[in-house]
């Protein structure tokens, strides 16, 4: 079984995600944040971009993904604000923050950087043993599911149950984390404005 | 709010069981590509997903997780402190990268994500700071990787690239399938070609390899040309050199270039490509500037000078000769 057969369900389009839009995702939930200031409804709008990423046809030919990505995320939440659904911001900070974000470089690097990794790191490192072992013996190790489960003593289905927890958890833990440090920011954001306001 | 909330966690954990039993060869893949095609939210949420599973095997791990942990677990988390685990998990990684590096041989790639990487559509260029203060200018339909740690490393996967290298500290190390070489400070262009490459010195020196064996030195001015297997090293005219460096400029110069050479080298920026008609047009020479992004222009001036006409069919440009 090949390193690349092992993936190849893998497209062109979920590589380049991962690569050009996915690494800005704290980026982009803060940019969300700071039109709708509410974690979930933030999530959303970056959620629902997201989507429309995954119905255009031609997203190899965009030059800036994660500028196109944010400009989408803009747009959604103007057509939030024309529908009223969402009162609570003001076409000024839309504007604004466009600005910023577009001005941003986001410079092409694929690597994650030291904090995502630490925090891979922890989630991996809080995961109860069984599970931490699964990983490490699919993921770093690289060994087939068979020979996952014959190392410990278990079934291939019950492997595929530690992989889905682990990556449930990650998931979970990586978004709370975004959610945690976007809050924060807003929260500040908030306070600064009503500070020149009064 | 909160529904659509939600939801995506559904979608999101949906996602996630998709990918285990993809991982574990137990997915019905034809109901999957039904289940991801049905939605984009779909699409999405499977992406995600993978992009974190692809984290998990971020060779940079392993280490890492040596380490003691760093942030207590928050309230609710399963499990206590992590055990220590049997084997080491440093010696696995090992096996890991020296895997990795027996695949690769000369101009083959570490895996993601390891390295930083860059790419151009067609048609598309731009450039890239890299660690050092070092620039690359990609060209049309390029990939480029770089790791800037004990050694300054950049690869070219694909296309074309002018490097300005700082040097200050250490020589550049460039590698690629046909040429590899250790550039000082000084201005540089490599360019991939179907069957070899180039690397031309504008500015600097080059200690430019070519199967492993040590060519030469390049100095400012000349080329090393990799072409089918074969070698070659000469200095080039300035005409020359400016023709190699036109495209940062966004030109494209001919100088008594057939035209079947011609279209070639202009196909390279358009993604409708140019297709000679009639074998009996490849002679034709030709010469002139032209707009990398304007190929109108040069399809005009083929009718104006040499009555070549064409008409586009089936998402190419076809050439032939005019009539009178």
């Amino acid at each position: 079984m090949g390193a690349a057969n092992d993936m190849a369900w893998l497209r062109d389009i979920d590589i380049w995600f991962a690569d050009r839009v996915f690494v800005h995702h704290q980026q982009t939930h803060r940019y969300a944040m700071s039109l709708v200031r509410q974690a979930d409804e933030a999530e959303e709008l970056v959620q629902e971009a997201y989507a429309r990423l995954f119905a255009l046809d031609d997203w190899a030919g965009i030059a800036n993904p994660h500028a196109f990505t944010v400009r989408i995320v803009r747009n959604l939440a103007i057509e939030r604000f024309r529908r009223a659904e969402v009162v609570r911001f003001d076409r000024g900070a839309i504007l604004h923050t466009l600005e910023v974000a577009d001005q941003d470089p986001t410079p092409d690097v694929v690597a994650m950087d030291r904090s995502e990794l630490r925090h891979v790191v922890s989630v991996m490192q809080q995961m109860p043993p069984r599970m931490r072992e699964a990983m490490v013996l699919r993921r770093i190790e690289g060994l087939p599911p068979a020979q996952v489960a014959e190392r410990m003593n278990i079934s291939v289905s019950t492997v595929e149950t530690h992989l889905i927890k682990a990556l449930r958890l990650l998931t979970q833990r990586l978004n709370r984390q975004e959610a945690q440090a976007s809050t924060e920011q807003a929260t500040a954001w908030e306070s600064k404005e009503r500070l020149e306001r009064s | 709010m909160g529904e659509q909330g939600k939801a995506g966690a559904k979608l999101s954990e949906q996602a996630i069981d998709w990918l285990v039993a993809l991982d574990g060869g137990t997915a019905d893949e034809q109901a999957f590509d039904a289940w991801r095609a049905a939605d984009p939210r779909h699409a999405a949420a499977f992406a995600q997903v993978a992009a974190t599973w692809r984290r998990t095997a971020d060779p940079r791990l392993p280490a890492l997780l040596d380490a003691p942990a760093d942030v207590s677990p928050p309230p609710g988390a399963e499990g206590g402190p992590p055990a220590p685990v049997a084997w080491s998990r440093r010696a696995v990684a090992g096996g890991v990268l020296a895997a990795a590096l027996g695949i690769s041989g000369a101009g083959a790639f570490l895996a993601w994500p390891r390295r930083a990487y860059a790419e151009t559509a067609i048609g598309e260029r731009r450039t890239i700071r890299l660690p050092d203060g070092s620039h690359a200018t990609l060209n049309t339909d390029t990939r480029v990787g770089w790791h800037f740690a004990d050694e300054h490393e950049f690869w070219i996967e694909r296309g074309e690239a002018a490097l300005l290298v700082r040097g200050a500290e250490k020589p550049l190390r460039l590698y690629s399938a046909p040429i590899e070489a250790r550039l000082s400070g000084g201005s540089f262009d490599v360019r991939l070609g179907p069957d070899g490459g180039q690397l031309v010195v504008l500015a600097g020196r080059a200690a430019a390899v070519y199967r492993g064996t040590l060519a030469e030195t390049l100095r400012a001015g000349s080329a090393l040309t990799v072409s089918a297997g074969a070698a070659r090293v000469a200095a080039w005219s300035p005409d020359a050199l400016a023709a190699a460096t036109a495209w940062q400029s966004g030109r494209i110069l001919f100088d008594g270039m057939p035209l079947d050479r011609a279209i070639a080298e202009f196909n390279r920026y358009l993604p409708e490509k140019i297709v000679l008609g009639d074998a009996g047009l490849a002679s034709t020479r030709l010469g002139g500037a032209f707009l990398v992004d304007d190929p109108d222009s040069f399809l005009l001036a083929l009718h104006e000078s040499f009555g070549i006409d064409h008409r586009r069919e089936g998402g190419r440009i076809l050439l032939f000769r005019g009539r009178g």
